[in-house]
This record gives structure tokens, C-alpha cells and sequence, in this order.
């Protein structure tokens, strides 16, 4: 599915605690997976 | 896997592995597969609910054939699946593609427990939103 639309700009936590703002990631092609609940 | 790693480093692309498990969790899952991607945590969901990613209904969460198939064949091999207390099997995952100006160009929110993204479909996304 093409969605053509602009991603909503998250701000996540890394495993090291800093700030990961996805529209800081702009300039390269982004894969966001979102996961389910981890067994 | 180590192919699909190849293509995404050649196209140049960031992978964002975004969890809403506790921290422990999610770096127990990046050590046991060892993860070469960045991993995200969103204990609150704010980034699930904000690419609309949904809970599963319960019928879909446990009553699906192929979910119920993997447990039956889990349980004639002899393995006992964890029962997960206290973790939200509901909630439902997804994956999208973005492309260098932050542009969705594939979005994939899951519909079941059992909905997954062709690898081959991402890979796709990401050589063709760097060229």
C-alpha cells in the first residue's frame, strides 16, 4: 500500500537513553517496524 | 537475512526497531538476534497509536488458524508456548517505508497476529526511495 502522506513526527527513547526523533533521520529512507508484544 | 541487510545498507537506509516492551526486554530480543538495527522504545504507545496501529480483536488474537496451527504444532513437538502474563498480545505491529523527505511510501499496519510484510516488499520501498 502507498500512503503518500508525511510520517507523524514520533520522538522514541534508544536502549542508551537518548532521543530519537524520526524526522531527525530525514535525508535517507527510514524502515519503521513497530512490534508486537515480545514472547 | 544478512542479504536483506545488504541491500538496506547499499540503499542507504536507517532501520527504527520500535518496541513497546520494557527496555530489558527489547534488548534481550536485539542480543538474541542480534539486531544490527537502531532500537526504539515507546512504552506509552504514542508512535503505535500515531501510524493508527491497532489492538486485535481476541477472536483474531486466538482463534486464527494459522495461530492456532503454530501453537498446535508447537505443543505435538513437545514445546510448551509461554503463556505471557501480563503483556498486551493484542496490540498489533506494522512496518512502513519513509522516504529521504520523511514521505510514506509503504505502510503495512498489521490486521491480525498473523499479518506480516513481505521482507521482499520493504526492500523494494526502500531501493526505490533512494533512487
Amino acid at each position: 500500500m502507498k500512503a503518500d502522506v508525511r510520517a507523524p513526527d514520533v520522538t522514541f527513547a534508544t536502549l542508551t537513553g537518548e532521543e530519537l526523533r524520526l524526522s531527525a533521520l530525514r535525508g535517507a529512507p527510514v524502515v519503521l517496524t513497530f512490534l508486537r508484544y515480545i514472547g | 537475512m544478512a542479504e536483506s541487510n545488504d541491500r538496506l545498507e547499499r540503499a542507504g537506509a536507517t532501520v527504527v526497531v520500535v518496541s513497546f516492551d520494557a527496555r530489558e526486554r527489547a534488548a534481550w530480543l536485539r542480543d538474541r538476534l542480534h539486531l544490527p538495527f537502531v532500537i526504539a522504545l515507546d512504552p506509552h504507545r504514542n508512535g503505535y497509536r500515531s501510524f493508527a496501529l491497532r489492538r486485535a480483536s481476541f477472536l483474531r488474537t486466538y482463534t486464527h488458524p494459522d495461530v492456532v496451527s503454530f501453537y498446535a504444532r508447537a505443543l505435538l513437538q513437545g514445546q510448551i508456548p509461554g503463556l505471557h502474563r501480563g503483556q498486551d498480545r493484542r496490540q498489533l505491529g506494522g512496518d512502513f517505508v519513509l522516504d529521504r523527505d520523511g514521505v510514506i511510501v509503504l505502510a503495512h499496519p498489521e490486521q491480525g497476529p498473523e499479518d506480516r510484510t513481505p521482507v521482499g516488499s520493504i526492500l523494494r520501498a526502500v531501493e526505490d526511495a533512494a533512487s
